[in-house]
């Protein structure tokens, strides 16, 4: 059988992956990806969990992250858009005019 | 009495404020608050020396004080001290200050501020009657540097002119730097005695060493306000203010508070046997000094300027010898006639407009009569010449030095005597040379003598010359009760034949032609003194080298160092404000880092605190 912590590892392993790509790729779509990635990372744990406490709730709450993501990427994406449209480029490192 | 100076500081008001324009109005204002001081004076005198004569002991001082400043360790008086030093000051300074003003009243005719003058010689002459009734010595140290800012301010009256400027500002600082003794030695007196009243110093108690400590510094402010050697060189600048001042301030009045001082503290200095020593020293040396550069003047305030030098070392050694009554009654005719030489050479500076003695020659200054011949009288006391005022003071002098019994000291006294009759004997045979006949004016020039203004005071004086040495007995007994001896012959026979000689020398060498200098003058040793023994050099050097080199010295450690930190401190500030703001690159995925970064220590933190 997968014991729990098979699960929680691989949701950790994907969490550190999803945080890495956000922390060190240039592309905003990248990022976004990476951020996908972490939310996933966080579902998986949800699930693991709750099969393993035999609660519902996990799952129940899962959904909802999924709800979430999927609107936050919609506007996440308009956004992209904009900052496409504004600055040239999808390159993070040349947004940085919010500087001090 | 307390008021004695109030007519001449509310003239000084009057003037200053309302007047500066009214120039009548602000002459007579002044001229009446000098005859009033002088009125009361000579009411004064009468009464107490009415009473003097009556007692055979000295009468006791008055004196009235108010408590003025009241402190936990001290009280300090304020008022006045009347006996008969104090009296015979009074009639010195009050007569010749009446004397100078009316003498002003021509002299400085024609000159626009002549109403800020006559304020100024008001003001002067209050704060010199504040000196001299002073009943203690803060009192006197306060009035003292009053006179100095008046000496300053009629230095330079003509301030536009830059000599005149320099030459105020270095009166100023050099008899400031001698008061900066004085009030040492103030300091110290209040510090070991809490009293520095002149009542209690006969019964003071000081030993030997602090009295030496404390004479000595009393004595700095005697050297720089009575122009001793070596703070001398600030008098014969001083020459650049107008006439009537040299007479009043550098002749008669200011620079003989400092042996007015001396008399006054005399019980402090008299304690010690040392500080005397250094006095007669260097009031010989002054007097020495002195008379050599008055030998080799060619303008005429100079010769004199050096001849009030000279005679004021003279009452400084006098008073080292041990007689103060020698000191103050040489001080007493010393201001009648010195004040007449000055205000007779002012007289022919007026006419010749031009202080060069050969000048004066050539313009006709034989032709003045009465201000030719009253010069001749001052320069007959002021050789020391029988039965002038002079020879009466100078063989109390002499004496006094004789008894000290010094062979060496005496007979340098006794040289200077000489020298003082060679350079005062010499202006009056240039003066009175034969002029050649085509010179402008020759005898008698079309002005003829100076009003009655000016030659008004010079007979009064020469008057007062003649007279006051046979006062000498009764002075001695009215200042301390001392008798009056016969002639020593044996001091004035010596000194007579030398000033005898000096009279032959200066008219051997100047009878004759009309443009040689004369034959003392020409020696080439005479420029020592004529370069005023190096001594302004001397000082010039030490300025700009050593004073103005640690001023730069500190100047360049505050631009440094001190300037340099406190900017330090901001470039600093700055510095890490600059690195701080480039945490802030607007760059997401930094402020990203920094949160993890951050997230993860936190974590690990309380981790490790719960797991322990």
């Amino acid at each position: 059988m997968i014991t729990l912590q098979e699960y929680l590892t691989v949701a950790a392993l994907l969490f550190a992956v999803g945080l890495l790509i956000v922390l060190y790729r240039n592309n905003a779509i990248s990022i976004l990806m990476g951020v996908e990635l972490m939310l996933n990372a966080a579902n998986l744990n949800f699930v693991a969990f709750s099969r393993h406490l035999g609660d519902m709730g996990g799952q129940i709450f899962a959904l909802f992250v999924i709800v979430a993501a999927a609107a936050e990427a919609a506007v996440a994406i308009a956004i992209i858009v904009l900052l496409y449209q504004n600055l040239g480029s999808v390159d993070v490192e040349k947004a940085h005019n919010l500087n001090g | 009495m307390n008021g004695i100076f109030f007519p001449y500081l509310i003239a000084f008001a009057l003037i200053i404020l309302f007047l500066k324009s009214r120039e009548k109005l602000a002459l007579a204002v002044s001229l009446l608050a000098s005859g009033v001081v002088l009125v009361s004076t000579a009411i004064l005198f009468f009464r107490h020396h009415g009473l003097a004569v009556q007692s055979d002991m000295p009468l006791p001082p008055v004196t009235y004080t108010v408590d003025w400043l009241i402190t936990r360790s001290a009280t300090f008086q304020f008022g006045y001290l009347v006996d008969s030093l104090t009296v015979l000051m009074l009639i010195v300074v009050e007569a010749v200050s009446f004397l100078v003003q009316l003498y002003s009243i021509g002299y400085m005719k024609g000159d626009p501020s002549r109403a800020r003058f006559f304020a100024y010689l008001s003001l002067f002459s209050a704060a010199m009657t504040g000196l001299v009734i002073s009943p203690n010595l803060l009192q006197t140290y306060i009035f003292w540097e009053l006179v100095g800012l008046c000496s300053y301010l009629l230095i330079g009256f003509w301030w536009h002119k830059p000599e005149a400027a320099a030459a105020a500002k270095k009166a100023f600082v050099m008899t400031r730097f001698g008061d900066l003794g004085m009030f040492l030695g103030l300091l110290m007196l209040l510090y070991y005695k809490g009293n520095a009243a002149f009542v209690d110093f006969a019964s003071l108690g000081l030993e030997a060493g602090l009295a030496t400590c404390i004479s000595l510094l009393l004595f700095c402010g005697v050297i720089g306000k009575s122009s001793q050697f070596p703070l001398h060189v600030w008098l014969p600048d001083a020459m650049e203010g107008p006439t009537p001042v040299s007479a009043l301030i550098h002749a008669a009045t200011m620079v003989v508070a400092g042996v007015y001082l001396l008399s006054r503290a005399a019980p402090i200095f008299m304690a010690s046997q040392t500080a005397m020593s250094v006095i007669f020293i260097f009031g010989a040396v002054t007097a020495f000094l002195a008379a050599t550069m008055a030998c080799v003047q060619r303008d005429i305030k100079k010769v004199w300027a050096y001849s009030t030098i000279s005679q004021l070392g003279y009452m400084v050694l006098a008073f080292g010898a041990g007689s103060s009554q020698a000191s103050m009654f040489h001080l007493f005719t010393h201001a009648f006639y010195k004040a007449l030489l000055f205000l007779s050479a002012g007289s022919f500076i007026h006419h010749a407009h031009s202080n060069d003695i050969i000048d004066i020659a050539k313009k006709g200054g034989r032709g003045m009569i009465i201000t030719y011949g009253t010069m001749i009288v001052g320069a007959i006391a002021l050789a020391g010449i029988y039965p002038f005022s002079g020879f009466w003071s100078k063989d109390a002098i002499l004496v006094a030095v004789k008894a000290m019994g010094n062979p060496v000291g005496f007979g340098f006294v006794a040289f200077t005597g000489f020298l003082t009759a060679y350079y005062s004997f010499r202006v009056v045979f240039l003066i009175g040379r034969n002029q050649s006949p085509h010179a402008p004016g020759g005898h008698g020039d079309h002005h003829g003598d100076s009003p009655l203004t000016m030659t008004g005071p010079l007979m009064v004086l020469a008057a007062a010359t003649i007279g006051v040495g046979f006062w000498e007995g009764a002075f001695g007994h009215y200042l301390a009760g001392a008798a009056h001896g016969p002639i020593h012959w044996d001091v004035a026979g010596p000194s007579l034949i030398l000033a005898g000689l000096g009279i032959v020398l200066a008219g051997a060498s100047f009878g004759w032609n009309l443009n040689e200098e004369g034959v003392v003058d020409r020696l080439p040793v005479m420029d020592i003194p004529r370069k005023k023994y190096y001594l302004d050099d001397f000082y010039l050097w030490v300025t700009h080298r050593i004073v103005l080199g640690c001023s730069f010295l500190c100047a360049y450690i505050d631009r440094h160092f001190v300037d340099g930190s406190v900017n330090g401190v901001s470039d600093t500030v700055r510095w890490m404000g600059n690195q701080w703001s480039r945490l802030q690159s607007g760059q997401i995925q930094l402020y990203l880092n920094a949160l993890v970064l951050m997230f993860s220590v936190m974590g690990l933190g309380i981790y490790f605190a719960v797991k322990f």
